[in-house]
């Protein structure tokens, strides 16, 4: 099973995109792409004549894309959740590094916002690792599913997820990393053909990790977990269509007002009540 | 429209006399080729006033030079850029290539060719 | 090491209607210089003005300049082609021609609206906007024959008479509209994310709009009084309930508000038109040749529209001059980048309402 959802994560995050784009197109009184738009997208990718800037910034991609692919390995065998988060950071920072190893001006823009909104979320998963072993007595996520559901004791973490959902899918109003009106994307611009394949699919992933942390929260629920998931999912696609982008500076001060805040009164709450 | 006539060498010192931008819309500057030579023309419209469009114009060789009034109007430089294009005339420190590239057609608008 | 970063925003840009090119000069993401090229889309309107074209057929050709704008090009040279030739034009073809340029403005603003929330992010508003804007287009549809760039005007008088059945379906259409507009009203000025895009963001002073000659929306959201329709009396502006729309904020958040305020007050002038057309002919018989000069002035709803004609009693005019509300405004709009967030860029741009195929002709 943890085979399965591992190897297979990157198709189901597709397909979770694909859903995602129907439901926003219907919130917005449109009719949308076709349910498996997004798989027709990855094959045309394929199709596309690659171009290459340089070597560096191509194996940064790939290296980007195998870090969140571990990362997301790790969590479904049940590993140490601070390597889980921490991979993840990395697969974060080969983005980073890809996007300031090319000249364009918007991949350099890009990255700088992508390292912004970096120090914006990554403390409060931090936090949020650490309020999960203040409940569950480890880090290990296997331990953390056979526990009993976390939210009940942590549901402020609950909430700063909850906020740091729309910046890690790139959702409005936490969208100024990608911004297409602004930066036509950002880091990925410089990708195309099958390298931009690969940026894309780690997209995708990257949904399947962040449900996976809402998932989280349901510990050994099961039914709990699917309702978290399934509700803050149409919650983001809500918000998304409900805000416009705000600016890179304040995304970080709303943030850090926000989430981080709630993470640490959080810790506070599981430490004294 | 109200015409009054200036020319090369007064032009500045007209123009600044007239414009104050709190009184005067200035609208563009405008060029008309005569056959044999050129009339410039300076367009401006008092704010909320019903008056008639005031004009200074001037008249001049293809081949002379006139000054340009961006250091009175710092937004007469797309006007005159557009008749320097268009008529191949020669304004001070308005370059070509506002709305014509290298290789396009040079001067469309001028009679003569 | 360089201090700055170039960023080029444009010719092509996803932010972008129509090619115009920006380069930015950017410390981080703050701009300190600006330099615009806007002659991607030159055509050469006025030579073909003068040199393919008859007087009479120029109407249609200026229409062409751009399709938003249609109706404001042609009804600005018909304007002032009617001052030098002998022709009368009825009343009751002014107020027809009012009613078109009043729905005009109605569908500009609406589209500027929509493209200023979709270029801060906010894409659910942009669909909300653009499919409200189809009861006008149905509108314009139902008194000229088409949805864009139609050939409502002509040299002594307008096309096409409206009937009994259109007046009643503009009524009801106008009245669908308003609670629609009031909506989006309410959303532009109490939505959070919005607020902080807009509020105090691209904002320029009345003292640097009349320095630099801004026009339309841009000026009247910084409280500089300027507007064809009180400045002229071709058209009987005041009869209808025309009222001058003012704000003294001169950001984004002044330019939405001047914009939904004049829909708004557009939606009443109509009704009032329609109420009291007069009776009369549509269009008169034309004689003679163009001959002097002539001017003419439109607020369309980027700004002032100016034609200037030179005839020489010919059929062919000697000289049509066009001049655009944007070509005027690029000057204000270079200043106002100065100093603001490159993040910020489009949704400026987008709230300038630029019309690049109108600057470069």
């Amino acid at each position: 099973m943890s085979w399965f959802l591992a190897l297979f994560a990157p198709v189901f995050g597709t397909l979770v995109s694909g859903i995602d784009r129907v439901v926003r197109a219907r919130m917005q009184r449109r009719l949308g792409p076709p349910l498996m738009q997004p798989f027709y997208d990855m094959f045309k990718l394929l199709d596309k004549r690659p171009m290459m800037v340089h070597k560096l910034h191509i194996v940064l991609g790939v290296m980007h894309f195998m870090a969140l692919w571990a990362s997301i390995a790790l969590f479904m065998f049940g590993g140490h959740l601070l390597y889980i988060i921490f991979t993840h950071l990395l697969s974060v920072i080969f983005l980073i590094l890809a996007g300031y190893s090319v000249r364009s001006p918007y991949s350099h823009l890009g990255a700088n916002r992508e390292l912004l909104a970096l120090f914006a979320y990554e403390p409060i998963l931090i936090l949020m690792a650490v309020g999960f072993y203040l409940t569950c007595g480890s880090f290990e996520v296997s331990v953390i599913t056979s526990n009993s559901p976390a939210i009940v004791s942590m549901p402020l973490m609950f909430i700063a997820l909850l906020i740091l959902l729309p910046l890690k899918l790139k959702k409005s109003p936490f969208d100024a990393p990608e911004a297409h009106q602004e930066l036509c994307g950002g880091v990925e611009i410089e990708y195309s053909g099958f390298f931009y394949e690969v940026i894309y699919v780690s997209k995708m992933t990257e949904i399947i990790f962040v449900y996976a942390l809402v998932f989280l929260f349901a510990g050994q629920n099961i039914l709990l977990g699917i309702i978290l998931v399934t509700g803050s999912f149409f919650l983001v696609n809500a918000v998304d269509n409900a805000t416009g982008r705000i600016r890179i500076d304040h995304l970080v001060k709303k943030v850090y007002a926000t989430a981080f805040v709630l993470a640490l009164l959080a810790l506070g709450w599981i430490s004294y009540v | 429209m109200k015409k009054i006539e200036t020319n090369s060498e007064n032009l500045k010192d007209d123009i600044s006399a007239f414009y104050d931008y709190k009184i005067w819309h200035y609208i563009t500057v405008n060029g008309v080729d005569l056959g044999d030579k050129m009339e410039i023309q300076y367009l401006f419209k008092k704010y909320g006033n019903k008056e008639e469009v005031v004009c200074y114009f001037l008249t001049m060789d293809y081949e002379k030079e006139i000054p340009s009034i961006v250091s009175i109007i710092p937004s007469a430089y797309l006007g005159e850029g557009e008749v320097v294009d268009m008529f191949g005339v020669k304004i001070k420190e308005i370059p070509k290539g506002l709305l014509l590239e290298e290789d396009s057609c040079q001067a469309p608008l001028r009679k003569a060719q | 090491m360089k201090k700055t970063i170039n960023i080029p925003y444009g010719s092509q840009h996803i932010a972008l209607l129509e090619p115009v090119r920006f380069q930015f000069e950017t410390q981080n993401e703050k701009i300190v210089g600006v330099k615009a090229d806007i002659g991607y889309v030159h055509r050469g309107i006025e030579k073909a003005c003068t040199s393919t074209f008859e007087y009479k057929q120029i109407p249609s050709v200026v229409a062409r300049v751009c399709g938003l704008c249609a109706i404001t090009h042609s009804l600005t040279y018909v304007m002032a082609v009617e001052q030098i030739i002998d022709v009368n034009v009825s009343e009751k073809a002014k107020y027809l021609r009012m009613l078109m340029v009043e729905l005009d403005r109605i569908h500009s603003h609406m589209l500027c609206l929509s493209h200023t929330a979709e270029n801060a992010g906010y894409e659910a508003l942009f669909m909300q906007i653009m499919a409200d804007r189809e009861i006008i287009m149905d509108i314009q549809e139902a008194i000229s024959g088409n949805r864009v760039q139609f050939d409502f005007v002509c040299i002594g008088g307008v096309n096409r008479d409206i009937t009994d059945e259109i007046v009643k379906f503009i009524i009801k259409s106008l009245n669908e509209l308003q609670p629609k507009i009031e909506d989006i009203f309410d959303m532009f000025e109490n939505n959070w994310s919005l607020s902080l895009k807009y509020k105090g963001i691209g904002a320029i002073t009345k003292e640097n709009a009349s320095i630099y000659n801004a026009l339309g929306p841009l000026a009247r959201a910084a409280g500089l009084e300027t507007d064809v329709r009180a400045e002229s009396d071709y058209y009987p502006y005041e009869k209808i309930g025309y009222k001058m729309i003012l704000e003294q904020t001169g950001d984004i958040y002044g330019r939405n508000r001047v914009r939904l305020r004049e829909i708004l007050s557009s939606i009443d002038m109509i009704k009032n038109i329609l109420c009291d057309i007069p009776e009369g002919n549509i269009i008169e018989k034309v004689k003679g040749k163009p001959n002097g000069e002539s001017v003419a002035r439109l607020e369309a709803p980027r700004g002032e529209i100016f034609y200037y004609l030179k005839g020489v009693k010919q059929a062919m005019l000697d000289r049509v001059r066009t001049k655009t509300p944007t070509f005027s405004g690029i000057p204000a709009m270079v200043e106002i980048f100065k100093g603001q967030e490159y993040g910020d860029v489009p949704a400026i741009l987008a709230s300038f309402d630029p019309c690049m195929s109108c600057t470069a002709k």
